[in-house]
């Protein structure tokens, strides 16, 4: 059975109908699918590369777990954005909790992070990527998610509007605002 | 051509940078940002940003992150899978450490509840034997000077028991021979009817009971 077939089928299915090996091969395949889009949606909650990569592990146990509650209502995209988001929240908290105790402060945390990152980047040449993403950290939540749904990963403004409980003007609004605000702190790349 | 809003530009704008609009909506775009010369600025600015960045390099770039991950949850996954607890195991990480703690809390209440109770407990001495009727009793023995005694000190049972205490046994034995017949009669009765693995009257022979008889005389020569 091919990639494509299985997962038109898998899609259909639950995932615990599916046997063994064909459940592994979907399981890649729904992976592969879309790593990229919960990595980065991770990423840009908690702007650290490791806890990102393990949070993305995470959400696709917890979708692939619970794939036959997924009615298809929404696209998989988003109950996949939703997902993340929400492991994002929870592991803020837990962060925030941890370092009260710890006594230490957050702005530590992310330097150390981001730091030992400079190095991997330096190495790569993605000064761009990197500064980029800085300042895309810097903006608000609204416009930060609203640009990267929109310019990386593509989706309608519906599909944001469902996400972000935001109506498709003030979408329109927000993703303005982010594009000019980038273009303005990022005059240094341009 | 359609006139439109600055607002309604400023949302078609990113778009308008991005390639997302279709030709008749490029061509409205177009034909009213000329009207709004901050815009015009704002369309050069961002194209000037966006021509240097390629979403596809940053797609490469997360591509490079995420590479193994498909693996590392195939692998999370078998070792949740192992770690999840059987019936057995269940019961002896969780249910027994559990209701050990409880019984711990139920006995820690139970004996705390029990020590309140002997500590409120009335002084059964005090209570029964009004002081008055201790000093009544202590001046009507000859043996005993009433003025060594401080009566305040009456009403507690350890201070009785320190000060007189072989008085006050004299009184209790006083009133035990006093009642005698009742008393006898209560256990013969209680012996009779609810134990038979005790001693019985009726089954004592003559050589016991006159035992007894001498025990009774002994008793008596004390008093």
């Amino acid at each position: 059975m091919g990639i494509a077939v299985l997962a038109n089928t898998a899609y259909n299915e639950t995932i615990g109908t599916l046997s063994q090996i064909d459940s592994e091969r979907f399981s890649n395949q729904f992976v592969n699918e879309h790593k990229n889009f919960v990595y980065a949606t991770a990423l840009r909650y908690i702007k650290d590369y490791d806890d990102a990569d393990d949070i993305t592990q995470e959400v696709f146990i917890k979708a692939l777990n619970s794939w036959s509650k997924f009615e298809h209502k929404s696209s998989v995209k988003t109950w996949l954005y939703k997902i993340t988001v929400n492991m994002c929240l929870n592991y803020q908290k837990r962060s925030k909790f941890l370092t009260f105790f710890s006594k230490m402060d957050n702005e530590t945390i992310s330097s150390i992070k981001y730091d030992e990152h400079n190095a991997q980047e330096n190495m790569e040449s993605n000064e761009v990527f990197k500064r980029f993403n800085e300042e895309l950290a810097k903006l608000p939540e609204k416009q930060r998610e609203t640009f990267a749904l929109r310019y990386f990963h593509e989706l309608s403004y519906n599909e944001i509007s469902e996400l972000l409980g935001t109506s498709v003007g003030g979408l329109k609004a927000n993703y303005f605002q982010a594009v000019k605000k980038l273009a303005g702190n990022l005059k240094d790349i341009r | 051509m359609k006139q439109l809003t600055k607002i309604e530009l400023e949302g078609m704008l990113p778009d308008y940078i991005f390639g997302k609009l279709s030709p008749e909506e490029i061509e409205i775009f177009e034909f009213n940002v000329d009207n709004f010369p901050d815009l015009v600025q704002d369309v050069k600015d961002a194209k000037e940003l966006f021509s240097r960045i390629d979403a596809t390099e940053f797609e490469h770039i997360i591509s490079k992150k995420t590479r193994n991950t498909s693996v590392k949850v195939r692998n999370r996954m078998s070792r949740k899978k192992q770690v999840k607890f059987g019936k057995l195991q269940l019961f002896t990480r969780f249910v027994l450490p559990v209701a050990a703690v409880l019984a711990i809390f139920v006995y820690t209440i139970f004996v705390q509840q029990t020590n309140k109770d002997i500590n409120t407990k009335p002084n059964l001495i005090s209570e029964k034997i009004d002081s008055e009727e201790i000093r009544e009793l202590i001046s009507e023995n000859e043996d005993f000077d009433i003025l060594d005694m401080n009566f305040t000190t009456l009403t507690n049972e350890d201070a009785i028991y320190e000060s007189q205490s072989d008085f006050i046994k004299q009184i209790y034995f006083d009133e035990l021979l006093n009642n005698y017949d009742q008393i006898l009669n209560y256990l013969n009765s209680k012996i009779t009817y609810t134990s038979t693995k005790t001693l019985l009257l009726s089954s004592i022979d003559e050589d016991e009971f006159q035992d007894i008889l001498k025990e009774l005389e002994n008793v008596g020569k004390i008093f």
